[in-house]
């Protein structure tokens, strides 16, 4: 009898450790998670992963990489243009052509540096890090 | 130790309290008896359209198998790429059991031969079991309608056509089984489920 009412402790124990470990580790993933993507990554994932992928790498032959991009190493000075209004038309990135339109955003200064320094300097990309007066300079000489 | 096997038991049983569910019917339905006890659903109605190829599907080329459609047009600026892309994610496991359909809103400029280009430039190389097809206006209309989604010209949308981004799984026997949305990572993922649930059902 008594044996009994102790293993029913031991029971009860045993599942609250086991909800407290479950618990435990959805915290921690929760905040590594949200260590790990930070407002400049969230940006890009937000306004152009879905075409351009997670790791820039394009979509088949429809839509041009962003990852070791000789034409965007080529055309730094267009970056903050092409986000905010677009581009169309043939174009030739790492020796493919790509004819597909792309729409402009609409995201204000400080998101677009983001996004620029952002793709600069991932997946292998090692592209100068601009400032934001870079950003708004180009932007009052879009074409 | 002991404790390491309960909380693995627990786990075990979260697993297996989910019920093998059965998909739902879509569509317009017809009451069908005289208490109005039993629902039928009406199949897809008779449909041709041409694909990537110039040849011409209907009804027929799809019977007996699922299939999934979308609305697309290959000079869409926004949203269809990355619907284009989702659509890969489940061609790539279901190809050999499960057709697939993008009809073109824009029957104006895709014609067959920009239906080609775009299908390849995505990587399908021939319309075994992805067509991209076009159609008449009011055949698309039409179609959208039998889907019940939207898809329908808009000169002040970005790109011209105004065209939700849902998926539709349309079962064997050409009955609506289910609506996703292609733009959403989680209504994707539910939608690769439901097809492993309906291949099962056949
Ligand atoms: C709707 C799909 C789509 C989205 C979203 C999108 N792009 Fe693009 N992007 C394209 C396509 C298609 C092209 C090719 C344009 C052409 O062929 O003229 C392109 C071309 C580019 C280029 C020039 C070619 C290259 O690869 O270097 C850059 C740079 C670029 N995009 C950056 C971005 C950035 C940054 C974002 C997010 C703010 C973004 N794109 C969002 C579809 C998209």
């Amino acid at each position: 009898m008594e044996n009994e009412i102790q293993d029913k402790k031991g029971m009860k124990k045993t599942i609250l450790v086991a909800f407290a470990i479950l618990i435990g580790f959805f915290v921690i993933s929760k905040i590594l998670s949200s260590i790990s993507s930070d407002p400049a990554q969230q940006s890009y994932e937000k306004h152009c992963a879905s075409c351009h992928g997670v790791n820039g790498e394009g979509l088949k032959d429809l839509i041009p990489p962003l990852a070791n991009a000789d034409w965007l190493l080529e055309n730094q000075d267009k970056f903050a243009c092409i986000i905010k209004n677009g581009i169309s038309g043939n174009l030739v990135v790492n020796g493919k052509t790509y004819n597909q339109a792309m729409d402009g955003k609409n995201l204000n200064d400080v998101q677009i540096y983001n996004i620029i320094n952002y793709i600069n300097q991932s997946w292998g990309n090692d592209i100068a890090v601009i400032t934001t007066e870079d950003v708004q300079k180009q932007l009052l000489n879009c074409k | 130790m002991k404790s390491i096997l309960f909380i693995l038991s627990i786990i075990f049983l979260f697993s297996c309290t989910e019920k093998p569910k059965e998909l739902p019917f879509y569509g317009m339905s017809v009451v069908n008896s005289p208490l109005g006890l039993d629902t039928i659903f009406n199949p897809l109605p008779n449909f041709e359209f041409t694909n990537q190829m110039g040849t011409k599907v209907n009804n027929e080329t799809f019977m007996g198998k699922a299939f999934v459609a979308d609305f697309f047009f290959t000079s869409c600026p926004g949203i269809c790429p990355k619907m284009t892309r989702n659509m890969l994610k489940i061609y790539d496991i279901y190809k050999e059991d499960v057709n697939f359909i993008s009809h073109s809103v824009d029957p104006k400029r895709d014609s067959v031969e920009k239906l080609n280009t775009y299908a390849n430039k995505v990587g399908i190389k021939n319309a075994e079991t992805w067509h991209f097809v076009r159609a008449p206006k009011e055949e698309i209309s039409k179609m959208a309608d039998t889907y019940m989604v939207i898809a329908y010209e808009d000169s002040t949308v970005s790109g011209g056509f105004e065209h939700g981004g849902q998926f539709i799984l349309v079962d064997e026997n050409q009955f609506v089984r289910g609506f996703y949305n292609g733009l959403d990572d989680e209504s994707v993922d539910r939608l690769i489920t439901d097809i492993k649930l309906l291949l099962k059902e056949e």
